[in-house]
C-alpha cells in the first residue's frame, strides 16, 4: 500500500493493515523528520483506503524505536523557537491523526521504545509488549521534556503519578513494570508478539474488546478534581524539584506542563506541552545534556573501534596488589564476567581485597539486585593468590600496588617474566609516567597505563595511557578490557597526571590560593557545589586523602615546575603536616563520623582554622568561580594543544565521568562555548597576576581571534 | 418489622468469571481491579441510581494485605471513579465475608440507617497466598486443636465423623463440574457474569466472559486417581474434591424496597432473614447445619418450604456432611447447588458469599422457585446463612 525509506504499509487479512517501521541504512529505528513525513504520507493513504478495520504498528528492527533522532535536535534547537515548534507540531499532528483513525490501532513493542518511540505507542489504542522489551521517556535526561504528547497522553492513560515518575526520572521501564502501571495492555513472549498483537487487533475490530472509552479518556482533561489535582501537582513538584536539583529544570517543567494542561482536551494540552518543550530546548542545560549524550555515543563508538582492533578478548585478567583499588578492580572484573587473579604479597592484603569485593556484592544482594548464587559465582571469578602460578593464562595484568615508582618498576619487571609474551601489562597509577615505568620492561610495547578512579565500581572513567613505546595492539586490548568492565575509556598520551589529575591539580592550586588569600574554604565549597560540582574542593581533597594530594601535587610540580610549583605552604600541606589526612583518618578540612549506615558524615571542625588561619577575605561568588575554574581551563587547553587528549569532546567527557564535572554544563570546553571566549577572557583578565596558571594559552587567543568554538553547534 | 417499605431488596447482582489462581486469566488483574470493575458495572447498569446516593460500600475480603490491604473497599470504589463522597469498609468473616457485608447492609436498611448499599467481595488467591503471613497464638491450644486452622484437615475430620466416603466425595465433585458446565453451556450464568478484562495464556489482553475453572470433561476415574492432599496416608480429600483456588469478585446492589420503587428499579429478590452461629473450630465445615436450623426456626419454616439451596462447597466431604445432617440428600438434585458449586467454580474467600447468593437468585429464576437459602461454613468454626425470596 505504501513503501518508504522508514516505514511501509501492507494489507493483512480481514481488512487489517500493518504499518512496519524499518529505517533503511540504519541498524535501529530513529524517529527522524523523514519518518514524520512518511508517517503523514502513510496516514494519507490509510485515510483514503476503503475497508480498513484496524492498524497494527510493528518494527522490523530488534528495537521498536530508540527515540527521536538526537543528532537532528542540535541543528533544530539552534534554529530557534519557531522552527522547533513547527517541526514538533507537525509530528504531533500525525500522532493525533493516528489516534483519531476511524478504526482501532494496536502496537507491537518488540524492543526498546524510548522517547518519541514510546510517544507513538501512546497514541495507539492498545500496546502489546514483548517481555524482553523496555520502554521509557528519557527526555528530561537531555534537559527537555517529551514533545510528541508524552506529557499529555501518559497521565491521561496511566494516572498523573505514573506519568510524573516516568517522565521526571527518565528511567527505563521493564515489561513487568509497564504492565503493572497499565501503560501497556499485555506482555507476551517475543516470539508470540506479532500473533498476539494481531489477535488483540482482531478482537478490537470485531468488538470483542472496547477501545473507544479509552480513546475518549486519552483525549479528555485529566479526571482529577480541584482538590486532588492541587495536592497531586504541588506534592509532585516539590518532590521532583528536590530530586532534580536547581540545575536541572526539565523534570519540573514536565510536571508544570501536565499541570497547566490538566483541564484541557488533548489538542490544547499538546500546545501547552509544546510551549514548555520549546522553552526547555532553548536552555543551555538542554544544549549541554544533548551534547553530553552525543559525546557519550561518540566516545562509545571510538572505544568499540579500538576493541575491534584487539587481537584477543580478555578471557583472564590479573590484578597485582589487593588493596582498595585492587579489590575494586577485581570486583568490577568479576561482576562483569571476566575472571581475575588477585595477587598480593601478603595474605592480609588479599583478605582486604576480597572483603572489598564481598562488601560491594553484599550491598547489591541486600538491595535485591543479585541473588546469593550470583554473589557466589562472582566471588568465584576472583582467584586470590600469593604467587604467580598459572599467570601464563593471563591476557592482561593491571598493576595496582603502592604509588611508588621503585616498587611499581620492580613488580612490573617481576610479572613480565611470569606472563606470556603477548600479555598486556598495565599500571593503575594516577601520576607516575608510563614512559618511565616502561623503561624497566623487556616489552615496553605491551605496556600502558590503565587509570581507574576511586571507587572503581562507581566511577565510569578509565584513562588508558599510551607511553612512548606503547603499541596500538596494547591500547586496543586495554580499551577492550575497559569496555568489558562497563567503563568509559579515554585514550590519553602520557604526561604527568595524565589528563584528569593534570587539570584537577591546577584547580586545587586555585583553591589553595583562595584560602591563602583568606577566603573561607567552606564558602568556596558552597559556591562550587552550587555551581554544580558534586563536592567542593576541600571536601573532595578530604575524600581523595590529603597525603595522596600532597604526593600527587609534588609529582605535578616536578612535571610542570614553571606553573605548578606552589612556592608557599598551602593549606593542604598544613593540614597534612598536622596529620589531618581527610576521610581516611576522620579529619581533614572537615571532621567525619559515621552515620547510622556507616557512611562518613562531614561536620565543621573549628580546629582547622587554627592551622590554616582564620578567613578574612570576602569576595564575590563570581570571583571564586573564576579563580577556581581558570587554572583548569588553561591546563585542559594545553592538554588539547599538546595532543594529550585527542579532542575537545573526549576531554569534556573525561571530566564528566572522572571528576563528576556537572553534566548540565556539558564539560569544560562546552562551558567555555556557552560562556563565550570573549566573556571568558574578560573574566580571566583581573587574575593574570596570580601566576602562569591564570595566563590564557595562545591557542585560546587564536580561537577568540578566529571566533572558533570548541563545538560546531 | 412489618413495614414493607423497609424490606431489603436486591436490585442487581453480578460477578466476574472465575479465574484460576495459578496462571489464570486474572493473573495481571488485581483484587481492586476486579472489584472496581464490578462496582462500575453495577452502577452503570442501574443508571437511575445516582452513585452518590450509595450510603456505603461494604466489601468482603479475607487476606487483607498487599493489594488487598489498606481498606480495599474504599480503594476499589476510588479506582472505579465513583464519587469521593461514598464511604467504604472492608469486612472479614473469612469465607462468610461478603455474605456478612450483605447482612450489615440489610440490617442498616431495616434499621433505617441507610437506603442504598453496594456490597460484595473479592479474593485474588493467585496474588495473595492464603498460607503466608498467618501467625496463630500458640496459647489457643488451651481450647482449640491447632489442626482446626487447616481447613482440609477439618474436612477430613468431618468425613470420618459422618462417614463420608471417597467415592461419595468424588461423585459429588463430578456433579459440581457437570452442573456448572451445563449452566455455562446453557447460558445460565449470563445474568450474573460481567465480562471482565483479563489476559489469555500468552499474555494478550482479552475480555473474559466465562468461568475458566469448570472442567466439563472430568470423570469419576480421573477424580478417583487423585491423591489425598491433606492426609496423604489414608485421607480421602483431594484437590478434585476441594473448592478451587480461584481469583474472582462478586457484588450486589441492595436497597430498601421504598428506595427501589422511588428509583423505578425492579428488585429481583428480597432479603428475608439471616443467621450466624458458632461451632467447634475443628468441625468448622459443619457450621451451615446450625445456621440453617436457626434461620428456619426464626422464620417458622421447614426445609421443605425452601425451593433452592446454595451451599458453599468448601469440600465435598464437608458439603455432604452438611447435606446429610440437614436431610437434604434426598432433595439433592431438586434443590442443591443446581449450577454447580465452589468445587467447579472456585472459592475466592471474600467473593463467595455474595457470589452464591447471586447464583441462588439465578437458580430460583430458572427453576421458577421462590424461597432460597445461601449458606456457608467459615474457618475456625462459624456458619452463616441468608434466606431470600425471589420477587
Amino acid at each position: 500500500m505504501f513503501s518508504g525509506q522508514s516505514l511501509s504499509l501492507t494489507r493483512l487479512e480481514d481488512g487489517l493493515v500493518q504499518l512496519t517501521f524499518d529505517l533503511q541504512g540504519e541498524s535501529v529505528n530513529k524517529f527522524n523528520q523523514a519518518t514524520s513525513l512518511e508517517l503523514k504520507a502513510a496516514l494519507d493513504v490509510l485515510s483514503a483506503e476503503p475497508g480498513v478495520r484496524g492498524l497494527l504498528l510493528t518494527s522490523q528492527k530488534s528495537v521498536f524505536f530508540v527515540g527521536a533522532d538526537i543528532t537532528e535536535f542540535v541543528p533544530l534547537f539552534a534554529q530557534g523557537s519557531e522552527a522547533i515548534s513547527k517541526a514538533l507540531r507537525f509530528n504531533s499532528q500525525q500522532f493525533c491523526r493516528l489516534e483519531d483513525l476511524p478504526f482501532p490501532t494496536v502496537v507491537a513493542i518488540n524492543g526498546y521504545a524510548m522517547g518519541g518511540g514510546l510517544e507513538v505507542c501512546l497514541a495507539c489504542d492498545y500496546r502489546i509488549m514483548a517481555s524482553s522489551a523496555k520502554i521509557g521517556l528519557p527526555e528530561t535526561k537531555l534537559g527537555i521534556i517529551p514533545g510528541w504528547g508524552g506529557t499529555v497522553r501518559l497521565p491521561r492513560l496511566a494516572g498523573l503519578d505514573t506519568a510524573v515518575e516516568w517522565i521526571a526520572s527518565g528511567a527505563e521501564q521493564t515489561a513487568a513494570q509497564a504492565l503493572k502501571a497499565r501503560v501497556v495492555d499485555g506482555v507476551v513472549a517475543a516470539d508470540l508478539l506479532h500473533q498476539e498483537a494481531l489477535a488483540c487487533l482482531s478482537a478490537l475490530a470485531d468488538g470483542h474488546l472496547p477501545y473507544l472509552p479509552r480513546r475518549a479518556q486519552k483525549k479528555a482533561p485529566l479526571n482529577l478534581n480541584n482538590t486532588e489535582s492541587l495536592l497531586a501537582f504541588e506534592s509532585s513538584k516539590a518532590f521532583i524539584k528536590a530530586q532534580a536539583g536547581r540545575n536541572y529544570p526539565a523534570p519540573v517543567a514536565a510536571v508544570k506542563a501536565m499541570q497547566e494542561a490538566a483541564k484541557l482536551e488533548r489538542d490544547d494540552a499538546l500546545d501547552v506541552e509544546l510551549k514548555h518543550f520549546v522553552e526547555m530546548a532553548r536552555t543551555s542545560v538542554a544544549r549541554a545534556l544533548v551534547g553530553v549524550f552525543l559525546a557519550d555515543q561518540q566516545l562509545g563508538r571510538k572505544a568499540k573501534h579500538w576493541e575491534k582492533q584487539a587481537e584477543r578478548k580478555v578471557a583472564q585478567a590479573a590484578v597485582l596488589g589487593a588493596g582498595i583499588m585492587g579489590g575494586g578492580i577485581a570486583y568490577q572484573s568479576a561482576s562483569r564476567g571476566v575472571p581475575i587473579k588477585m595477587k598480593d604479597i601478603a595474605q592480609a592484603g588479599l583478605d582486604l581485597g576480597v572483603s572489598e569485593a564481598t562488601k560491594l556484592l553484599n550491598g547489591r544482594l541486600e538491595k535485591g539486585r543479585i541473588s546469593a548464587l550470583d554473589m557466589a559465582t562472582t566471588l568465584n571469578r576472583i582467584t586470590p593468590c600469593l604467587d604467580y602460578q598459572q599467570f601464563e593464562g593471563v591476557d592482561i595484568v593491571v598493576e595496582a600496588v603502592v604509588e611508588n615508582p621503585k616498587v611499581k618498576r620492580a613488580v612490573l619487571q617481576e610479572v613480565e617474566a611470569q606472563v606470556r609474551e603477548d600479555a598486556v601489562l598495565c599500571s593503575n597509577t594516577s601520576t607516575i609516567s608510563i614512559t618511565s615505568l616502561a623503561e624497566a620492561l623487556q616489552r615496553p610495547e605491551n605496556f600502558c597505563g590503565m587509570h581507574f578512579f576511586n571507587p572503581v565500581h562507581a566511577m565510569p572513567l578509565v584513562e588508558v595511557i599510551r607511553g612512548a613505546k606503547t603499541s596500538d595492539a596494547t591500547v586496543a586490548r586495554t580499551v577492550a578490557y575497559a569496555n568489558a568492565l562497563g567503563k568509559k575509556a579515554v585514550v590519553i598520551k602520557d604526561c604527568p597526571g595524565f589528563l584528569v589529575n593534570r587539570v584537577l591539580f591546577p584547580y586545587f592550586a586555585g583553591f589553595s590560593l583562595l584560602v591563602k588569600d583568606g577566603v573561607d574554604f567552606q564558602t568556596i565549597d558552597g559556591v562550587m557545589e552550587r555551581w554544580g560540582w558534586p563536592m567542593g574542593p576541600a571536601y573532595l581533597l578530604d575524600v581523595v586523602g590529603l597525603d595522596t594530594a600532597v604526593h600527587a601535587q609534588d609529582v605535578m610540580a616536578q612535571g610542570f615546575p614553571d606553573r605548578m610549583q606552589e612556592g608557599y605552604e598551602s593549606c593542604v600541606v598544613q593540614l597534612y603536616k598536622a596529620a589531618r589526612l581527610g576521610q581516611k583518618n576522620q579529619k581533614g578540612f572537615y571532621q567525619y563520623a559515621p552515620d547510622k549506615k556507616g557512611k562518613p558524615q562531614k561536620a565543621v571542625d573549628a580546629d582547622v582554622y587554627g592551622l590554616i588561619g582564620q578567613p578574612q577575605l570576602k569576595i564575590t561568588d563570581e570571583a571564586i568561580i573564576a579563580r577556581m575554574m581558570i587554572p583548569m581551563v588553561t591546563e585542559l587547553t594545553r592538554c588539547l594543544d599538546e595532543g594529550i587528549v585527542e579532542s575537545a569532546f573526549e576531554a569534556d567527557m573525561a571530566l564528566v565521568y572522572g571528576l563528576g564535572f556537572p553534566p548540565f554544563r556539558g564539560g569544560l570546553f562546552r562551558w567555555l562555548d556557552e560562556v563565550g571566549l570573549k566573556q571568558f577572557f574578560a573574566m580571566a583578565k583581573p587574575y593574570t597576576h596570580l601566576g602562569p596558571l591564570y595566563e590564557l594559552p595562545p591557542s585560546l587567543q587564536a580561537r577568540l581571534d578566529s571566533n572558533q568554538k570548541f563545538y560546531a553547534l | 418489622m412489618t413495614d414493607s417499605n423497609r424490606d431489603v431488596v436486591i436490585v442487581d447482582y453480578c460477578r466476574t468469571p472465575m479465574g484460576k489462581a495459578k496462571n489464570g486469566c486474572f493473573r495481571f488483574q488485581r483484587a481492586d481491579d476486579l472489584s472496581a470493575h464490578l462496582m462500575r458495572s453495577l452502577v452503570q447498569r442501574n443508571s437511575s441510581l445516582a452513585p452518590k446516593e450509595i450510603d456505603d460500600v461494604i466489601w468482603g475480603c479475607v487476606m487483607q494485605r498487599e493489594e488487598q490491604g489498606f481498606n480495599l473497599a474504599r480503594n476499589s470504589l476510588l479506582l472505579a471513579g465513583l464519587p469521593h463522597s461514598i464511604p467504604g469498609q472492608t469486612v472479614n468473616r473469612l469465607c462468610g465475608s461478603s455474605m456478612s457485608a450483605l447482612h450489615t447492609a440489610a440490617a442498616n436498611i431495616k434499621a433505617g440507617v441507610g437506603e442504598v448499599y453496594l456490597v460484595g467481595g473479592v479474593e485474588h488467591m493467585g496474588h495473595i497466598d492464603m498460607n503466608q503471613a498467618i501467625d496463630p497464638n500458640p496459647l489457643m491450644g488451651l481450647t482449640v486443636a491447632k489442626a482446626a486452622g487447616s481447613m482440609g484437615v477439618t474436612a477430613e475430620y468431618l468425613s470420618l465423623l459422618h462417614g463420608i466416603s471417597r467415592e461419595q466425595q468424588d461423585a459429588f465433585s463430578l456433579r459440581s463440574h457437570q452442573l456448572a458446565a451445563k449452566a455455562r453451556a446453557e447460558g445460565s450464568f449470563a445474568r450474573e457474569i460481567i465480562p471482565t478484562p483479563g489476559h489469555n495464556e500468552a499474555g494478550g489482553p482479552v475480555l473474559v466472559t466465562q468461568d475458566e475453572t469448570i472442567r466439563a470433561d472430568t470423570t469419576l476415574e480421573a477424580l478417583a486417581a487423585l491423591k489425598p492432599v491433606f492426609n496423604p496416608n489414608g485421607g480421602s480429600i483431594t484437590a478434585g474434591s476441594s473448592s478451587q483456588v480461584t481469583d474472582g469478585a462478586s457484588a450486589m446492589l441492595v436497597m430498601s424496597a421504598a428506595k427501589a420503587a422511588a428509583l423505578g428499579l425492579t428488585p429481583v429478590a428480597k432479603v428475608v432473614g439471616w443467621s450466624l452461629v458458632g461451632v467447634d473450630p475443628s468441625i468448622m465445615g459443619f457450621g451451615p447445619v446450625p445456621a440453617c436450623q436457626k434461620l428456619l426456626q426464626a422464620h417458622g419454616l421447614k426445609m421443605d418450604a425452601i425451593d433452592a439451596i446454595e451451599l458453599n462447597e468448601a469440600f465435598a466431604a464437608q458439603a455432604l456432611a452438611v447435606l446429610k445432617n440437614l436431610n437434604l440428600l434426598p432433595a439433592l438434585d431438586k434443590k442443591v447447588n443446581l449450577f454447580g458449586g465452589a468445587i467447579a467454580l472456585g472459592h475466592p474467600f471474600g467473593c463467595s458469599g455474595t457470589r452464591i447468593t447471586g447464583t441462588l437468585i439465578s437458580v430460583l429464576t430458572q427453576q421458577g422457585g421462590t424461597r432460597g437459602i445461601a449458606t456457608m461454613c467459615i474457618g475456625m468454626g462459624q456458619g452463616i446463612a441468608t434466606l431470600i425470596e425471589r420477587l
